[in-house]
């Protein structure tokens, strides 16, 4: 027990040291999620609402109709350059701007975000064709309400600052206002991915803390802006290796007496016959030296009479290892490891006992020989 | 303090199950067999102008496959249904058997089907599912981890899907963030009391560390 003892504290010691700061971070960051505006942070503020299929007007919707759509198995797919082997999926009819258009998909994962290929083809005149810089403008204006200025779009790479996870190309459009929107669309239909500003920024970087998102990329299931990497792993299973060894410590403590929960706990009343000198009294006499203390339970009689006043000798201050702590009690108590290499057995049969070994609820009335006893002395004067 | 600890080891212990567990694999996706099979262009008979036509009130349509057959999902603004891509004939709503025969043509192992039922009200609706899928199948496979399909009555698509390990995951995330009924308020006054106790006990733990620390160097040197 004791070296297991020993071993949870220098555990718990070492591992402070190796994730104690990323325990700060992760506490502040969750603080900060805890206490975020959500709206401000999903840095849609200046974002119009607008459905997915770009605002369609009703008159547009019922004019359909009218339109000479190109059948899609007319389409020249075979111009599908960039992935010509790769098998057609799903072809999606999506409207930019009043005007119909095939998106025709060859590979999409679950995720929007995930690795895409896909073509846009003009839904009337069956050409390939793809959304100019000047279309992306309009678009994305009509999704700002803030009324600054828009720079002209940018069609952008991957891997992006402002959207980690996302590994298909953007355009982006930058507004002129003091959050500092940035506009981001998809690069093949225009549809508006997300808006990013300063206060959405500030909640990715707290993920990025929270997350371990450091760029320091091993073991990852997948390379980009997740929780699923070697890193974090290391961390969380040390930090839950010292919560481990934290709760460890804690029920050590709480056993041997070093702390209590005295607000869960009874008191304990025990009567306490004290002498300054040797004899210690006899146990069922009725001395006028008594003094009734009211003890915690759990702590062990060593320290619980310590805090009350009542000082017993002690060389090793409640370790069980130099059989100072001697007294007498009215009820029978078991022998315990220590006081048998501690106390001579005449003395053990005489019912002495050692203080540091015993629960203040084993005990009600006890025979005890003091030292400096302060609450023993002032009862005394008083008694 | 006590009481922070518990929360500690709470914290910590439903962070290495998040992290150390593949999301995409929480999220189910090993559960849908990789589909291979090409859009076949030349079985699509009917075109988009043909669909205005038949549906004026539809906005957008989608050539997709249902279980290797061309289908078009038409979506009309407030509801989807789906139409022969081969013969242009508009297909009713799923029936169980379709759903479970649905289920069975995208499941990735050969389990068989424990339970099948219709969901069409956010009343009769399980926690882990989510009211814009409604209506829904929900198909349940006799198999580790009980997997659960969900697939829209309307589309035939397998909408969602669920396996125990992300019904753990949902419970670890409510636990991580102290929210014990919905798990969707991160905002509580129960994490914040908490962590804010937290970061006082790491403040003063630190402290017991530089000192611990301290401690043993002096008796180094002495």
């Amino acid at each position: 027990m004791a070296s297991f003892k020993l071993k949870a504290a220098w555990v718990h010691k070492w591992l402070s040291l190796l994730v104690g700061i990323q325990l700060l971070i992760w506490l502040v960051t969750g603080l900060y999620f805890n206490l975020m505006d959500a709206e401000k942070a999903s840095g849609n503020e200046l974002r119009a609402a607008m459905p997915s299929n770009l605002a369609l007007k009703e008159t547009t919707r019922r004019d359909a109709f009218f339109l000479k759509m190109l059948p899609v198995n007319e389409l020249a797919l075979g111009e599908r350059a960039s992935h010509p082997t790769e098998p057609l999926k799903k072809i999606e009819l999506v409207w930019v701007l009043e005007h119909p258009y095939y998106h025709v998909i060859s590979r999409q994962g679950p995720h929007a975000y995930q690795p895409r290929s896909s073509l846009l083809f003009d839904a009337v005149s069956g050409n390939r064709t793809a959304l100019t810089p000047a279309q992306i403008s309009q678009i994305a204006n009509s999704s700002y309400t803030g009324g600054s200025a828009l720079s002209r779009p940018e069609l952008i790479q991957p891997p992006f600052s402002d959207y980690a996870a996302q590994q298909n190309p953007m355009w982006k459009v930058s507004a002129n206002d003091k959050n500092n929107t940035a506009i981001y669309l998809d690069s093949v239909t225009g549809q508006v991915i997300k808006h990013v500003n300063d206060d959405a920024r500030l909640k990715a970087l707290m993920f990025k803390l929270h997350f371990m998102d450091y760029g320091l990329h091993f073991m990852d299931y997948d390379s980009s802006g997740g929780f699923n990497h070697g890193l974090i792993i290391i961390f969380a299973i040390s930090a839950l290796m010292l919560s481990v060894s934290g709760i460890i410590l804690l029920v050590q403590r709480y056993q041997k007496g070093s702390f209590s929960l005295s607000i869960f706990s009874k008191k304990r009343s025990v009567s306490v016959i004290y002498s300054s000198a040797l004899p210690f009294s006899d146990i069922h006499s009725n001395s006028s030296a008594t003094l009734t203390v009211k003890l915690d339970p759990k702590s062990s009689l060593f320290r619980g009479l310590s805090r009350e006043g009542i000082h017993l000798s002690s060389l090793c201050d409640g370790a069980g290892t130099c059989g100072k702590c001697k007294f007498l009690a009215d009820n029978h108590l078991a022998i315990t490891p220590a006081e048998k290499v501690n106390l001579p057995s005449s003395e053990l049969d005489k019912g002495y006992r050692l203080a540091c070994q015993h629960k203040c609820s084993e005990v009600s009335k006890i025979s005890v020989i003091t030292v400096g006893s302060s609450a023993g002395s002032s009862a005394g004067n008083s008694g | 303090m006590a009481a922070v600890g518990l929360q500690f080891l709470l914290w910590t212990f439903t962070g290495v199950y998040m992290v150390s567990m593949d999301i995409h694999y929480i999220h189910g996706e090993s559960l849908i067999k990789p589909q291979s099979t090409t859009l076949n262009l030349s079985s699509v008979k009917v075109s988009m102008s043909t669909l205005f036509a038949q549906y004026p009130n539809a906005s957008n349509f989608t050539l997709t496959q249902l279980m290797g057959s061309p289908i078009y999902i038409v979506s009309t603004g407030s509801s989807k249904f789906i139409v022969d891509g081969s013969t242009g004939v508009r297909k009713p709503s799923i029936d169980e058997e379709t759903a479970r025969e649905i289920a069975q043509f995208y499941y990735v192992k050969s389990d068989a089907i424990e339970n099948t039922r219709l969901i069409q009200s956010s009343a009769e609706m399980p926690a882990e599912l989510s009211s814009r899928y409604l209506p829904v199948w929900q198909v349940e496979f006799e198999g580790i981890a009980n997997p659960t399909f969900y697939i829209s009555q309307q589309t035939g698509e397998v909408v969602t899907k669920r396996h125990d390990y992300w019904r753990i995951f949902d419970w670890m995330w409510r636990f991580h963030i102290m929210d014990y009924d919905d798990g969707e308020n991160v905002a509580n006054w129960f994490l914040f009391i908490i962590a804010a106790l937290g970061v006082a006990a790491v403040l003063s733990g630190s402290v017991l560390l530089i000192v611990r620390f301290g401690e043993a160097r002096s008796e180094h040197t002495r």
